[in-house]
This record gives C-alpha cells, structure tokens and sequence, in this order.
C-alpha cells in the first residue's frame, strides 16, 4: 500500500482510495481501507466523491456524438409514414377548403337543391369545388356512402329520389359512390334494397352506382371470387377517393351521406 | 486445427470486432473530442485488427488487445500531427461548440469539458478505467507504463475532475446567508 498523502485522511493514500473504489484491492487491502472508512468519516466521503465522479464521467460519453455516416439511417417505414401523413395532411386541406362556404349568388346551384338534401341533422354533409354551378346546363352531384347500416342505404336512395324531382333528366348527373360497408347496397346477394336500385337505374339513365374497386377486391379475398356478385350495370370504378377527387376537381358537387 | 476450426475462428473474430467498434468509438471519442478523428482512429485500429489478427493468442483478451491497438493509433496520429512534443505533456482543450456554449450547465457538457482540460496521458488512463472497466494491470499494458504511473495518473486525474466538477458545485460554493443584524427574543 503506498504512503499516505497529506491530504488524505485516515492514513490511506490517494492512490490506494481510488484502488479501493475501481476494486483493484487484494483482499487485506480491502479490509485495512474499510477499518480506515469506519474510523474516518471524511474518508467515507472522499470514496463517496470518487464513485460519483466515476459515475458522472460514465453518464458524460454514453452517447457520444457521430459523423453523418456512423448514425443510423432513417427507416424506410418513417418515410413511408411521412408520405401516408403528408398525404392525408392534403386531403384534409382539400375537403376543408371545399366545406368552406364560398360566395353564393344567383347563378349558383347552393340556395334550393343543395339545401332541401343537406339535413339540419347533420346526415349529409355537402361539398363542391372548382367553378360555380351553372342554373342552366347539366348539374353533377355525386353522392358518398360508406355505411353498411339498412338506414344510411336507405337514406340515401330518397335523396337521389329527391334530387332527381328537382330537375330535368338532361340537366342532371348523378353518381353514387359506395365503399368499406356501402357497397353491400350494390351487392345483388346483400342489398336490402336491390330491387328499388335496379328499378333507379332503370328509370334514370343519368343515374350511376360505383363500388369501390379495393372494396370489392378485398371483399373477392375475403369471401371467395364467386361469392361477390354486384347487381348488374353496376360500375367497379377506381378507388372510390380517386373517383371523388377525380369528380370534385371536374367541378361535380359532393354529398357525404 | 483443420480448416473448418480456422473459418470458424476467423468469422468469430470478425463478429466480436463489430461488436467492439461502439466501445472503440467511444474510447477514442473519449480521448479526443472529434467525432472525425475518432472515426478515423477506429478504422484505423480495426484495420490493423484484422490484418494482425493472428497475432491474438488469447481470444478472451481481445478487448485489451484491441485497446492497445487504438492507444497506438492515437499515439501514432499525435506523432504525425506534431512530431516534437511529447504526447503525455500536451493538455488536449475542448474546442468551443455550439452545443458547448448552448449547454454550459449540462453536466454532460461539464464532464467533457473537465475530462477535456486533463492532459492525454491522464484522459486516457481515467476513461479506460471508468469507461472500459479494466484493470489498472490491463491499463497499464495497453499504454505501455507501469502500474504505478497507472495509479499516480489516474489519482491526478480524478483530482482535477473533482476541483473542477464537485468542488465548484452549487452545494459547496454556495455559503449560508449573513444576518446582518440579529435580535435576541427572549
């Protein structure tokens, strides 16, 4: 054991403390240093120090900072996430802008047919982008179901009903675009209403369904090919957000049942 | 030793140097305070592992071995860099860095920036004993010196640490509010 310091109290050498607290002692040497604790109280503290230096200088280069090519890459996923964010981010900007109420005036198709659809409950939510409607000339209206419930279905073939009354068969457009559960509406082995569908389609030529292609190709998967049947004259278009994005940016009016 | 044994040994040791090269960074960061030296440092210490990895006999004391081969590169790059003073008198200064001046009461910052102030030969015997754990016996083997001179810097070291980090801290330098008048209520 080497000479004491003056410093250091209780007869031990700094050395031998630091020995003491990196466990570098023989046996002997351990036991001499711990009679030397219990004697010395300002001893204790000075090995109390040095652990809590050890400590602090452990904790000072855990993470050390790397050059660009040592840290780790982004994962591909993150990036795939951002894009997914990114992507919804804008379609939400697109729908808000298009909620927003924009400029009425007498030209407008926004003061009747739009107001007798939409409901004060809250079941129908209407939306249109691009130019205003003209009063004269042909109006296109789409209309969004998602909903499996009997009800929704229902709902909105009296609004198609409905929007029909109000205008002339030449001067009006109307497609309705299922997906997720509103595609059951179309579903010839499904739908409650198959026969008042058909008898739709048959009275308005200017009247469309379309059933979401991913919806129906999930639906292929889930249940076998043959067991997915859609009534006939039954449009399997894109996507049904393709087909609404498609539609609100030609100028067509959006109705979310 | 056919040459199964051999392959197999060889692509061991190729794993465990992967392994080894954070605590190699780290060591090297340790010493230097440069993200790219300690790069360079480590490339180099590991090349010279795998070009001299016959020269291991003891697969157990890899981590020493390759330690030493790291203090080597070191001593080595401060050879090169200035070849006339002697490495264990240059006190190495933490450079000034945003993220220094930024964090100044950090005690990461703190730490590095004492640990910076120690001369190389201290810096290096204190991070292998408190970063790497090894023995003062190791220590001294992987910087070439006696034991003694492992515990009389390691001692100094820790000296310095301790004025610069503890003996400045707000629990001793702070000193107990003076009354400036006092009135006995009996």
């Amino acid at each position: 054991m080497k000479q004491p310091d003056d410093d250091i109290p209780g007869g031990v050498s700094e050395e031998t403390l630091n020995a003491f607290v990196d466990d570098q002692l023989s046996a002997g040497e351990r036991g001499d240093v711990f009679e030397a604790i219990n004697r010395n109280r300002r001893l204790t503290e000075r090995a109390c120090e040095l652990t809590h230096l050890r400590g602090m200088v452990q904790l000072a280069y855990r993470d050390c900072p790397k050059p660009k090519h040592l840290q780790p890459a982004p994962r591909h996923g993150n990036l795939l996430k951002g894009v997914a964010a990114a992507a919804l981010l804008a379609l939400g900007a697109l729908l808000g802008w298009v909620v927003h109420p924009g400029p009425g005036g007498p030209g407008v198709l926004n003061e009747t047919a739009l107001a007798s659809i939409a409901r004060h409950d809250g079941s129908f939510l209407v939306s249109r982008v691009g130019a205003p409607v003209p009063a004269h000339g042909v109006r296109h209206v789409l209309l969004h179901l998602t909903s499996s419930n009997p009800q929704q279905m229902e709902l909105a073939l009296n609004r198609v009903q409905e929007l029909m009354g109000l205008f002339p068969r030449d001067q009006l457009q109307v497609e309705v675009v299922t997906n997720a559960g509103g595609v059951n509406l179309l579903r010839a082995n499904v739908s409650p209403y198959k026969a008042r569908v058909e008898e739709l389609m048959r009275k308005y030529p200017n009247l469309t369904f379309l059933a979401c292609s991913n919806t129906v190709a999930n639906l292929k998967r889930e249940l076998g090919p043959g067991r997915v049947d859609l009534i006939p004259n039954t449009r399997v278009g894109p996507t049904a957000i393709h087909e609404i994005i498609t539609r609100l940016q030609e100028g067509w009016i959006y109705i979310k049942v | 030793m056919n040459l199964l044994t051999l392959f197999c040994r060889s692509r061991e040791f190729r794993e465990r140097l992967g392994v080894s090269r954070e605590r190699l960074y780290r060591l090297a960061y340790a010493w230097s305070h440069d993200p790219h030296l300690s790069d360079d440092l480590v490339q180099e210490a590991m090349a010279k592992a795998l070009k001299n990895a016959g020269q291991l006999r003891n697969p157990k004391a890899m981590n020493t071995w390759l330690f030493s081969i790291l203090a080597n590169c070191w001593r080595d790059h401060f050879r090169r860099a200035r070849p006339t003073v002697n490495v264990d008198d240059i006190v190495y200064c933490h450079e000034d860095t945003p993220e220094r001046e930024h964090g100044q009461h950090e005690i990461v910052t703190r730490v590095r920036a004492a640990v910076g102030q120690l001369p190389l030969a201290q810096r290096q015997v204190l991070t292998l004993v408190d970063l790497e754990g090894l023995s003062y016996i190791e220590v001294a083997e992987i910087v070439d010196c006696p034991i003694g001179t492992v515990m009389s810097r390691l001692s100094r070291a820790r000296r310095a640490l301790k004025q610069h980090l503890l003996d400045l801290g707000p629990a001793e330098s702070a000193s107990p509010p003076k009354l400036k008048s006092v009135r006995l209520v009996r």
